[in-house]
């Protein structure tokens, strides 16, 4: 692996295999990277980390840079005022907010050509708003973070700076239109990507894992982790500390599932109410919860934009302009380890400091890894369905499933694809792409 | 509007960041209309190189190259391109100056000295490996400069002189309102434990700010958030080696001790941890000071 990968790894898959020649089994994997990315950090000061981590992936910037936050809280065992938690909550809701609208309308290739083929924009929703509501979702995400795409305010204890009055009612403003152009998006996508939702069959059952409020609702920044089943009953609900070694050693029957499909299962619903009510169609038409249907994701994730958009809402109703206590005193640092329920999934960072608050060691879970083995499953049984033939239609099927995960590792529009088909020394084959 | 130019967009590698930049400037609409697009590759994978060698040569009229190059592959690529365009721009900080990447060029916690060039996988800012007409700097680049460069580059009649970086002249420090107290640098600070006075300039604090060697033009935005600049827009005119520069301001700012020794200085200079992720964050592949080790200096 070239050593540029240890920062920006995470985007560069583009191959599926089918491995063993005539086994057809396809597989996707993730470059892990664990030992390179610890031993980028080593040396690195801790408050540093938040602003090396949003580098990974600047499409989930603000889940990265707030996951690595938490971490350091835990590891100065400090615990942020209440006016500090609720910058980096509305910071937060912004941040998923600004990665579903743009994987929605500008990185998803989904049904007849991306997510304009799902949504149907018409006059009401011309791309030009999205692009508009595009950039003001970076506005915010700067007001309340610092900077646009990669945010700046979240320290260790708390955050850097409080926002000023005229900063914080202009957010106010642009949440109110952001509100709006979800819950346009959310009805374009019913008129159009619904049926296709309706239409992909292929259905993976596996365990759910998400981040909770106290209500048992699904949470989109922190909360306590929970796991289900593939029928729906808890296998546990814990922080951090307590799900990662579950996560790490999975042993389980079925896959791990994270991102909107898993916060749909593993919670009793979404946490507001028009968000709540937009949910009703989905189970209305693919059944209760939970759902395994692969395609559902894509439905999932229009409506959580809502939820973002009335969640960012009132944060920053919350917020008060001028607060002066956003940091709290830290104490020695030492280990910890942080979790935000990421725009893509549940996001874990852990970090073992020295005396001086310098890296020691430093990993990160990240959506893309917990979620490996359930995309591999989509697409076995996929091409298990699909036969010998590596066809066009194949091709979009496979491009469709991986696509309806949201993986960090497909960010263009639409993702390139190449398939390749090895034979039994490993030579490839044939090959396929797709551009 | 002028003559339709034809454009192209290429990241090798790196976060995403560069792309989103561009896709949000507000005058991308205005740009896509009066321009044909080559290609819009956003990562490697996007584009072969059977792919690139099939484009005329000189084909494009504008390239704009993210991301930092790596290796013989990448490098190889690099070449390609600029055979295909006419005017290369490096765009956002890896490829200005290898960017955080840059970072692993150097051993984990090592120290200036050992920024020693490894085999394989090292890390180059573009104009190391071809000739790079204009540089769009930032990680990722502000959306002030993003929007110089799209108007100067694409909405102009005339294009801009080679050598352009579309960023200010002066350094950050021009556009950041703190206060100056003209303290003298007894001991560094770090912000975590106590985030800094918004108001009064960061070094007059003890904190390292990059400010005074690096390029403004992104409305010292980081110092608006109360963190110190790190230095993503690259050094200001003039200067070739960004950390070098701000080592030697921050000695400049410690107190003469009056002892022929320099102890002093060297005490403070000495306490700052993690200097090369500190003063080389953005631009240690770009540093000098690797081929002053490299020359046996
Ligand atoms: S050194 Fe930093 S804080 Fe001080 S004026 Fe310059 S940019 Fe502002
Ligand atoms: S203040 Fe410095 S680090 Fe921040 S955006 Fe400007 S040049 Fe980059």
């Amino acid at each position: 692996m070239m050593a540029s990968n240890v920062i920006c790894l995470l985007p560069h898959l583009d191959r599926v295999e089918l491995v063993n020649g005539g086994e057809l089994v396809a597989s996707v994997s993730v470059p892990q990277a664990r030992e390179a990315f610890s031993s980028y950090m080593r040396g690195r000061l801790a408050e540093d980390v938040p602003l090396y981590v949003q580098r990974i992936d600047a499409h989930c910037a603000v889940s990265q840079h707030l996951a690595a936050v938490r971490a350091l809280d835990a590891c100065y065992n400090a615990s942020p005022p209440k006016g500090a938690i609720a910058i980096r909550r509305a910071l937060a809701y912004a941040g998923v907010y600004y990665h579903h609208l743009e994987q929605l309308f500008f990185s998803r290739s989904s049904g007849d050509g991306g997510i304009a083929g799902l949504v149907r924009t018409d006059d009401e929703l011309a791309a030009h708003d999205v692009l508009q509501a595009l950039r003001r979702a970076r506005d915010v995400v700067e007001i309340l973070g610092g900077r646009g795409l990669t945010p700046e305010r979240g320290i260790p204890g708390g955050v850097t700076v409080g926002i000023a009055d005229e900063q914080l009612s202009r957010a106010r403003d642009i949440a109110s239109d952001l509100l709006g152009v979800a819950l346009r998006s959310e009805e374009g996508f019913r008129a159009g990507g619904a049926r296709w939702v309706e239409e992909q069959e292929l259905s993976v059952p596996a365990y759910s894992l998400a981040t909770v409020n106290d209500d048992g609702e699904a949470s989109l920044c922190d909360g306590m982790l929970r796991i289900v089943d593939p029928k729906g009953s808890e296998v546990i609900t814990g922080d951090a500390s307590q799900v990662l070694p579950m996560m790490m050693e999975w042993k389980e029957d079925a896959p791990l599932r994270v991102g909107p499909l898993a916060r749909l299962n593993a919670a009793s619903g979404a946490s507001t109410e028009q968000a709540r009510e937009l949910q009703k169609h989905l189970f209305d038409a693919l059944g209760t919860s939970p759902i395994h249907r692969v395609a559902a994701g894509n439905w999932a994730m229009v409506i959580e934009l809502v939820e973002a958009a009335e969640l960012l809402s009132s944060a920053l109703a919350g917020l008060a302009a001028g607060d002066s206590e956003l940091h709290a005193s830290l104490d020695e640092p030492g280990e910890g380890v942080g979790a935000i329920e990421g725009a893509r999934g549940t996001l874990i960072h852990r970090y073992l400091l020295d005396a001086e608050g310098i890296v020691q060691e430093a990993q990160i879970v990240s959506p893309d890894s917990l979620m490996e083995a359930d995309v591999n499953a989509a697409l076995s049984s996929l091409i298990a369905e699909s036969g010998p033939e590596v066809t066009d239609d194949t091709i979009e099927r496979i491009v469709n499933t991986i696509g309806s995960y949201q993986p960090a590792y497909v960010p263009s529009a639409p993702f390139s694809l190449r398939i390749v088909r090895r034979d039994a020394d490993g030579r490839v084959s044939q090959e396929w792409r797709r551009t | 509007m002028p003559n339709k130019k034809r454009l192209a967009f290429y990241a090798g590698s790196g976060c995403g960041g560069c792309s989103q930049s561009l896709m949000l400037s507000p005058s991308l609409a205005t740009m896509l209309d009066g321009a044909d697009i080559a290609f819009w590759a956003t990562r490697s994978g996007d584009l072969t190189e059977d792919e690139i060698s099939q484009l005329d040569d000189k084909g494009i009229d504008v390239l704009m190259f993210a991301g930092p190059v790596d290796g013989e592959a990448s490098i190889a690529t690099a070449k390609l391109l600029r055979r295909k365009a006419k005017r290369v721009v490096a765009y956002g900080a890896c490829a200005h100056l290898g960017g955080l990447c840059g970072l692993t060029n150097v051993i984990p916690g090592a120290k200036l000295r050992e920024l020693a060039e490894r085999n394989g996988g090292f890390i180059k800012p573009l104009s190391a490996v071809i000739e790079v007409d204009y540089v769009l700097p930032g990680c990722p680049p502000p959306q002030g400069m993003v929007e110089r460069m799209v108007k100067e580059l694409f909405l102009a009649d005339d294009v801009p002189d080679v050598g352009t970086v579309f960023a200010s002249s002066k350094g950050v420090c021009a556009q950041c309102d703190r206060k100056h107290l003209n303290n003298p640098l007894e001991e560094i600070r770090r912000f975590h434990a106590a985030p800094p006075d918004p108001d009064i300039c960061l070094l007059d604090q003890g904190y390292i700010c990059l400010g005074p060697v690096t390029r403004g033009g992104c409305g010292a935005v980081c110092l608006e958030a109360n963190r110190p600049c790190t230095g993503c827009a690259g050094p200001t005119a003039g200067v070739l080696d960004q950390g070098g520069a701000i080592l030697q301001s921050l000695a400049s700012l410690v107190p003469l001790s009056g002892d022929i020794s320099g102890e002093k200085e060297h005490r403070v200079l000495d306490s700052i941890q993690d200097i090369v992720g500190t003063a080389y964050k953005y631009s240690a592949a770009a540093s000098l000071l690797k081929r002053r080790v490299n020359d046996g200096e």
